[in-house]
């Protein structure tokens, strides 16, 4: 990576939920190209993080930059023009029940975009091959999708717009060793392929290994250690390494 | 004692908090209701799911409730009140539109669709959808709720106008079959049903049908925990839908009186 631009910056941000903090005064650097994966325990905020550069969550305090504007300052309509440039998979997909492949995948081109439905589905083939799967599932209801199939439409819908941002939520929970496998590959594709930044977050450290230029370790609300795949894995900080090695003894509570 | 005030406090806390939660929505639904893009086949699509779909428990509904009317009232006018029969044909059809066509069918449809629209935006809450609508520059509100809310005021005065018309239907049936011929009971309607009366009914339908929607979305979108928050929330859309219908239903009879609907 030569030119070294940050595109989306987390500036002491915090947030609780009831009693419970989950942010404290956290600060985050994603730059631009890169494949960032945060890692860290069930509960402890990844999923916070990219609500909060989603513009899907206020913070309680703090600051959250992309592309230079300020989340938080902007009104619905600067936002959803961010949005254009920034594309979620949720952990469960999240695909619209009521909606066909097609209709998902298609969902800004057709609203948004006012896109004709010729070449929206062209255009809608195009992504689902990009993701490795075949044109002719367009017409099916995600119900009748495996979870596998619904993730990569999931990351179709994500990519439809061609966003310079992806954000994955767990992209490999609950899959199956080849379906996490390949959605591994994706990632890393996406990367190549599109040019986009990307953040993962996910607690499979084979994952992290796979896809990562930079991971990042959160632990009680803060960033305790980023660096490298290789760094990470040689970190002789205790959290650090009680983590990557998924172990019970250690400075962490197994609770 | 004093734990009891506290809970009575806790629940009237929170029924102020839905409160104005709902108000809050309706201002939101009605300031999105004129964003564009203007969503004509959402709206239409929930037009029919709750307007065509839902005549056939709607006549049933009408049909039954204007037949026990007359069995009612020509049992009261004949054997109580004694030899007033002819006029079962004013109290049937002044009940079925000033009151029971517009309560029963909105509370026969808030059951129906209020209960399926808390239950879909629920679902869409906890797997992460109305997230997924954000992300991809749709306001959950204007694609969601605005629907849902037109359809609501537009499809309950028509289904109240469908349901009078099948209760006082029910009643004719009924009347000339145990009491007074037909023509003695049409008559009487005619006779006594003002135009008023009619408008008045349609008028409390389509409030009825804002209240449910407004219900019904508000439990759908502030659904937390999971399958048993959609029960929860369905449940709720459906007594709160009820109990709200049955208040407002004597204050808009008192406004309209007033007003001399």
């Amino acid at each position: 990576m030569g030119q070294i631009v940050k595109i989306i910056q987390l500036k002491g941000v915090s947030k609780s939920f009831g009693d419970r903090r989950v942010l404290d005064s956290l600060d985050l650097d994603v730059y631009s190209g890169e494949t960032l994966v945060i890692i860290g325990r069930s509960g402890v905020g990844k999923s916070t993080i990219l609500k909060h550069i989603a513009g899907l969550l206020p913070a309680d305090q703090g600051e959250i930059w992309v592309e230079g504007l300020e989340v938080g300052r902007l009104k619905e309509r600067e936002m959803n023009e961010l949005r254009k440039k920034m594309g979620v998979v949720f952990q469960y997909a999240a695909l619209f029940d009521s909606l066909t492949v097609f209709e998902n995948v298609a969902f800004r081109l057709l609203r948004d975009f006012k896109m004709v439905e010729d070449k929206a589905r062209a255009w809608v083939k195009e992504k689902l091959e990009l993701v490795g799967l075949r044109g002719d599932l367009l017409d099916l209801k995600p119900a009748q999708l495996s979870g596998g199939m619904r993730k990569r439409v999931g990351l179709a819908r994500a990519i439809a717009v061609d966003p310079e941002i992806i954000l994955y939520d767990e992209p490999t929970s609950g899959l199956d060793p080849v379906s996490s496998e390949a959605i591994n590959d994706l990632i890393v594709d996406m990367q190549k392929k599109l040019r986009v930044t990307s953040v993962v977050v996910t607690h499979d450290m084979h994952s992290a290994y796979k896809v990562a230029n930079r991971i990042a370790m959160i632990y009680d609300g803060k960033i305790i250690g980023i660096g490298t795949p290789d760094e990470i894995k040689n970190s002789q900080d205790p959290y650090i390494r009680q983590f990557v090695t998924g172990s019970v003894e250690g400075p962490m509570p197994v609770r | 004692m004093k734990s009891y005030i506290e809970r009575f406090g806790k629940v009237l806390s929170y029924f102020i908090h839905d409160m104005g939660e709902m108000v809050f929505l309706t201002l939101r639904i009605n300031q999105q209701m004129f964003v564009k893009p203007f969503d004509g086949k959402l709206i239409l699509q929930q037009m029919v799911r709750i307007g065509v779909e839902s005549i056939p428990v709607a006549i049933t509904t009408a049909l039954f409730t204007g037949m026990v009317l007359a069995l009612q009232a020509g049992y009261t006018l004949e054997t109580k009140i004694k030899g007033v029969s002819q006029f079962i044909g004013s109290v049937v059809s002044i009940s079925m539109v000033r009151e029971l066509g517009p309560v029963l069918t909105a509370m026969v449809i808030a059951g129906r669709n209020g209960s399926a629209v808390a239950a879909e935006i629920g679902t869409m809450q906890v797997t992460e959808q109305i997230d997924a609508l954000f992300t991809l520059a749709a306001n959950p509100i204007k694609y969601l709720a605005v629907p849902r809310f037109l359809a609501f005021t537009l499809m309950l005065p028509l289904l109240t106008i469908f349901a009078d018309i099948i209760g006082w239907f029910g009643g004719l049936l009924v009347s000339s079959m145990k009491f007074t011929s037909s023509s003695v009971y049409i008559d009487s309607t005619r006779n006594s049903l003002e135009t008023g009366d009619i408008m008045g009914g349609i008028i409390k339908g389509m409030f009825f049908g804002a209240i449910m929607a407004i219900v019904a979305c508000r439990q759908g979108f502030a659904t937390t925990n999971g399958a048993e928050g959609v029960g929860k929330a369905t449940t709720n859309a459906v007594v709160f839908s009820f109990m709200l219908i049955l208040i407002s239903d004597y204050f808009l009879n008192a406004v309209l009186i007033a007003m001399h609907f």
